[in-house]
Formats: structure tokens, sequence, C-alpha cells
């Protein structure tokens, strides 16, 4: 009797729902949208980052992708003041940027003292755009951008919330695209280009920021890097070589000890936030103590994934290693101990887990079966022609 | 209009679809919540301030573990397995969200002797990357040294310890399938460490359409002892291949969980 009941009530709601789909699809001037299928890729995490207010349509994506590369953003059209997304985020460094920060104006990191703003003295090294819709735990290098998040801003709508209060931060702040908004506003509203997508995708063709915002959003969470060579060895379809095994057993040993952060699933990474040893007073007011206020989480940071590591110098929080190579060291012998470290990292007491030469190189040999060659030159990804010479082509 | 009426039509369905009777909530409602203690205090995370049976000084930083096959035994020896066959829980001191469950009525009335659950994951049902979301993906157990029915660490205990030279070193106190290595260290097999918890003084009745609620309790200090005194200055940091330090931790776990019945 129960579970009759039960299969009434989901025919029921069923029957509501439709019904609700109807009335909606009659009375609003809702666009006619296609669903972006987010591949189901086995050994990445079936859980989604998508907002409810911003979901993925094809629509959305090839708008947001145009205006990702759309160098008109910064509300100019002459050559040399163009800037988009595409001048930091580099799809041939896997949508990373070879930029170690920018330069002498300070990045926003989280900052929460009052009076400070979001934008710290401390500058950080610009994360790469990849894997973001696998990730539900914040943003930046402290995770300050994060639904809970109740810092006031100018822009209550979005907040410090989610990945689109980022690229609004990107698009309005000096210290990024730093738009002249009104201008980008008229000049994208010219453009034939854009008027039929933005009706498409939004119903009709009214062009705001924050329509801007959730469609270059969408087409950042469509970028992922899925396709590397430990990837395809864990599916059992390629070997590695020797030394690359060994840099596997390593990597995943006791001695090491890189997976308990740099694992989980296959977007290597947890996602947490760990003080790896870096040394330093921890004074820097843009670590993860930022954001929890525990003074226990000076110093911490996120473990960011490590695939396409290998293109993404500099390395650490502030880019002070320019090399793979360099990183390697830190751990072999350069561990600080402090209060704080966490107790997951090595060699905590002597300095670090002090690897021979062989075990370094078989480590980066490992690191760069990391790397998804095919995103780099992936056309789909690419600036697309039809923005002619507004898109910002690689450099 | 017509869709005022489709409206009300579809109201007074869900009303009636809502509608329950007692036959329904014949079945009890079981809620369990877990807590850590130390010595009979709540668990003070990253504060030196325990000492553990073998005399080290130690403190925790987190405690990240898995609970699975939850059951119960009635008073005539029958077990009632609560949950699906794949049912795996984890814990996660830092996540209180984590801390509790509840299983709707799902528990049919009259007196239970025990509860019954297994620590971590038996082996058949510890797949390799069978967990693709955090934070349980993030209990991965290298698959090298776990092989198929080794996906995930059963738990992850992290802290300090005030080691011999009274430096604050680190220990991962973590437990999973351990191996079997050969004389050229290379590993030849595995060995399945999970082990089934007969919670004492868990006995209850469960009234008929009502609820209870069990707190189990693990009691931290005595992964440290009892029969073995786990000494950190012997077996180190980092045990994940240490399977010596495992079985005593294996032994020594037996004892470790109390019950509450509310």
């Amino acid at each position: 009797m129960k579970h009759i009941r039960f299969y009434f009530l989901i025919v029921v709601i069923g029957a509501g729902t439709y019904l609700g789909y109807l009335f909606l699809r009659e009375n609003t001037d809702a666009p006619d949208l296609t669903m972006y299928p987010v591949p189901a890729l086995k050994f990445f995490p079936k859980k989604v980052n998508i907002p409810e207010f911003n979901p993925l349509t094809l629509e959305g994506i090839r708008l947001g992708r145009l205006l990702f590369y759309d160098g008109r953003l910064s509300g100019s059209e002459d050559p040399e003041s163009l800037k988009s997304c595409a001048s930091c985020h580099i799809q041939s460094k896997g949508f990373g940027s070879e930029i170690k920060v920018l330069a002498g104006k300070g990045y926003p990191c989280g900052f929460t003292e009052k009076g400070e703003g979001i934008y710290g003295k401390n500058q950080h090294v610009t994360l790469p755009l990849l894997n973001l819709i696998y990730n539900s735990n914040g943003y930046f290098w402290n995770g300050f951008i994060h639904e809970q998040n109740g810092y006031e801003t100018d822009n209550p709508e979005l907040g410090f919330k989610y990945l689109e209060s980022i690229v609004w931060i990107s698009i309005v702040s000096e210290q990024a695209i730093d738009s002249d908004v009104e201008k980008m506003l008229e000049i994208i509203g010219a453009d034939p280009l854009y008027q039929s997508r933005f009706k498409s995708v939004f119903g009709d063709e009214n062009i705001t920021l924050i329509r801007i915002v959730y469609a270059i959003s969408q087409f950042i969470r469509t970028i992922t890097a899925t396709d590397f060579k430990f990837y395809h060895f864990m599916e059992g379809s390629v070997t590695l070589s020797d030394s690359e095994q060994r840099g596997y057993e390593l990597f995943y040993s006791e001695k090491a000890g890189c997976f308990h952060c740099h694992a989980g699933s296959m977007t290597m990474t947890t996602n947490q936030y760990y003080n790896n040893g870096g040394g330093g007073e921890f004074t820097s007011g843009c670590d993860r103590a930022a954001v929890t206020l525990n003074p226990g989480d000076h110093g911490a940071y996120r473990a960011p994934s490590l695939i396409n590591c290998a293109l993404n110098a500099p390395y650490m929080h502030d880019g002070r290693y320019s090399t793979l190579e360099q990183v390697i060291d830190f751990y072999s012998e350069g561990i600080h101990n402090s209060e704080l470290t966490d107790p997951l990292i090595k060699g905590l007491n002597i300095g670090g887990i002090h690897l021979n030469n062989t075990e370094k190189q078989d480590l980066i040999n490992f690191l760069h079966t990391l790397t998804d060659y095919a995103l780099l030159s992936d056309s789909s990804y690419a600036c697309p022609e039809a923005l002619g010479r507004f898109g910002i082509k690689p450099r | 209009m017509k869709y005022v009426n489709y409206f009300i039509f579809f109201l007074i369905l869900v009303v009636y679809s809502c509608y329950t009777n007692e036959e329904e909530t014949y079945n009890g409602t079981l809620k369990f919540e877990i807590d850590h203690y130390v010595e009979g205090m709540p668990l003070e995370v990253d504060n030196m301030i325990y000492t553990n049976a073998a005399g080290n000084s130690y403190e925790i930083s987190e405690i990240q573990w898995f609970i699975s096959d939850v059951s119960l035994v009635d008073t005539e020896g029958q077990i009632q397995i609560l949950s699906n066959s794949d049912w795996i829980h984890y814990i996660d001191t830092d996540l209180p969200e984590t801390h509790s469950w509840t299983i709707m009525d799902g528990v049919r009335p009259g007196e239970y002797e025990m509860i019954k659950f297994i620590f971590g994951i038996k082996g058949e049902k510890n797949t390799p990357i069978m967990f693709t979301d955090p934070p349980e993906s993030n209990m991965i157990w290298p698959y090298f040294m776990g092989g198929d029915e080794g996906g995930y660490h059963y738990m992850k205990l992290n802290g300090f310890w005030l080691d011999k030279q009274s430096q604050r070193s680190p220990f991962n106190f973590h437990i999973g399938v351990g191996q079997i290595y050969d004389e050229n260290a290379k590993i030849t097999g595995f060995i399945q460490n999970w082990f089934e918890v007969e919670l004492p003084l868990s006995s209850f009745t469960m009234p008929a359409g009502g609820s209870v609620t069990a707190r189990i309790v693990m009691n931290v200090e005595n992964w440290f002892k009892g029969p073995n005194n786990y000494d950190h200055d012997l077996f180190g940091g980092s045990i994940m291949a240490n399977q010596e330090a495992m079985r005593q931790i294996r032994e020594n776990g037996e004892d470790v969980f109390s019950a509450i019945i509310k």
C-alpha cells in the first residue's frame, strides 16, 4: 500500500511539473535553449558546480566563448587597449597564465580586513581556468570566493560567492581587464555579431554586464582537461615508461605522500587547503585564515590541481619557483617545520623527504603524464574567427 | 483559466497522496550520531594535551573514517541490515554534517540486543575509484598498495606527537589494506584490516512508529592501547606500508567504540 501511494505521488508530481512547464512555455518569452550535456567521465567527479541561476546551454557557451576572447571587453576598440579574459588565461598554457603576478597592483586574493577591500597588498599567481566545474570548495588560493561568503560588495547580485563573481571582478577591476563598462556595453551592443546571440540566450537583445558575466562563466565551466596519459593509464589503455611508473609509485607512496593532497579523484587535487611547510611568517593576510578566521589556518593555501602543471609555472601561491625541478627540490630538502605545517607533509623534522636524483626525475616524468596536450589546440576552445581583429589571439 | 483548474486538481491530488495512515508509520526511525572522545571528554583538536598508553604526548588534527554495513541483532539473534548492501558512510571531525544520519521508517518495532557495524569497508565493496566526489574520494588508498579490494583508507587520523628528541613530529595514523612484501620489498599480496564492531550496551526497544537515537562514540585513546600499546616512536609517522602497525591498530580497535541509546 505504501509503495502504491509512493508511485502515485511520483506520477502526480510528474504531471504537475509538466503542466507547469506548459504554462511557462505559453506565457513567457523564454528562449528555446539546448542544455549542455556535461560529459560523464570515468574517475572524474559526478558532482558538478553549476549554479541553478546559470545553467549551461550550448547557446550560452558559444556566446561566452566569443566574449571570453573579445578584446573589446576593455571598453575600447583601440588595438593597443584590447583586453579580455584570454589576455591572461592562455589556451596554449592550459588556460593558465605565464604572468607571475599582475605587476605592481596586487591581485584579488580575499583580503578581508576592513578598509582593504578584496585587493590585498600581496600578489598571487593566476590559477588556471581548468576543471572548475568539478570544484565545489571555493575559488582562489584561499577559497575566498565561496557560496557562504557574506562579505559586502557593490555587486549584491553575485557577492563573492560564485565563479560568476570572479568573472565580474575580473572585468571591472583595475587589476585585471579594468573595463570602462558603459563604453564596453555600447560597443558590444552595436555589433551585429552579438545582438541575435544575446536574444537566443536571454530572450531579448538587451546586453548587460551581468549577462556577459553569465555567458563567460558558462564557457569557463566547459574548459576541462581530462585527456592525459595518466588518465589513460588508469583506464588501462596505455602503459607508463619505467621512469614514469616509478614516479607514479613514489607519488602515491608514504615516502613522498603527494597523493594525500593532490589526488582524490582524477582531478589531481583534493581542493583542500594546507600549510605545506613553505615557511615565512604567515603575515600575508591572504591565506586560508583570512577566510576561516582560524589562526591555525595561517600559511595554508589551496592544493592546486596538478593537471597541466608542467605548463603552469611559476609555482606555489606566490610564484616562488619557476620550474618543477625547484618544486621537487623544495619538498625534498626545503621543508620548514612550524607549528602550523600540516601533518600530511612528510619529512617535517628533517627538512623534507630527501629524494635522490633518479627519484626526482621519476617524479617529474610522472608529472608530465598529467599534461592534456589535446586541450592546448582544441579548436572548440580557441579564439573564434568571427571576432576578427578584436579577438585576443595566442601570443 | 484552464490552467487554474488544472492547478487546483493537482493540489488535491498532492494532498491526497501525502496522506499517511497508521500502517505506514508502523516502523520506527533510528537516528545515529557520532562523537569523538578522548578519556571521557569531547576531542579537542590541535592541542598537545593527550598522552597515550605508551607514554607519547600527542595531539590530533582531524579524524576521517568510514563506517559501513550497520545492522541490528534482535533477541532471537536475527540480523536486520539497516541499509542497502553497498551502504558506506563517511565521517569527518571537520564536517559536522557527517556526524549524524537517520534510517527513516526502516526499523521494525521490537527488542534489539545489539548494534553492529563494519569499521572501514569490506574488501569486496572497497573498489578502487568507486568514489569520485569529495570528501569520500579524498580517502583514496593507492591501487598498488591495496589492489582491487583496497580502494580507500578506512581511517585517516592525523596529528603530532613528541618524539624521543622531544620534537613535535607528524603522524598519519592511516589504516586500510595492508601489504605482504617479499625480501626485495615487492608486494606479493594484501591483507584486509577492516573489522566488525559489536557495540556494547547497545540494546534498545523500538516502539511502533517511534524513534530512537543511538550515539556511537569513538574513544580515541583506545586506538593506542589494549591489547597493544601503540608506540609512535616505534612505528614513526607513516604506516600505510607497515602491516604490523595496522595489525595492532585493528586489534586495538575492537573496544574503541561505545554506544549511548536515547
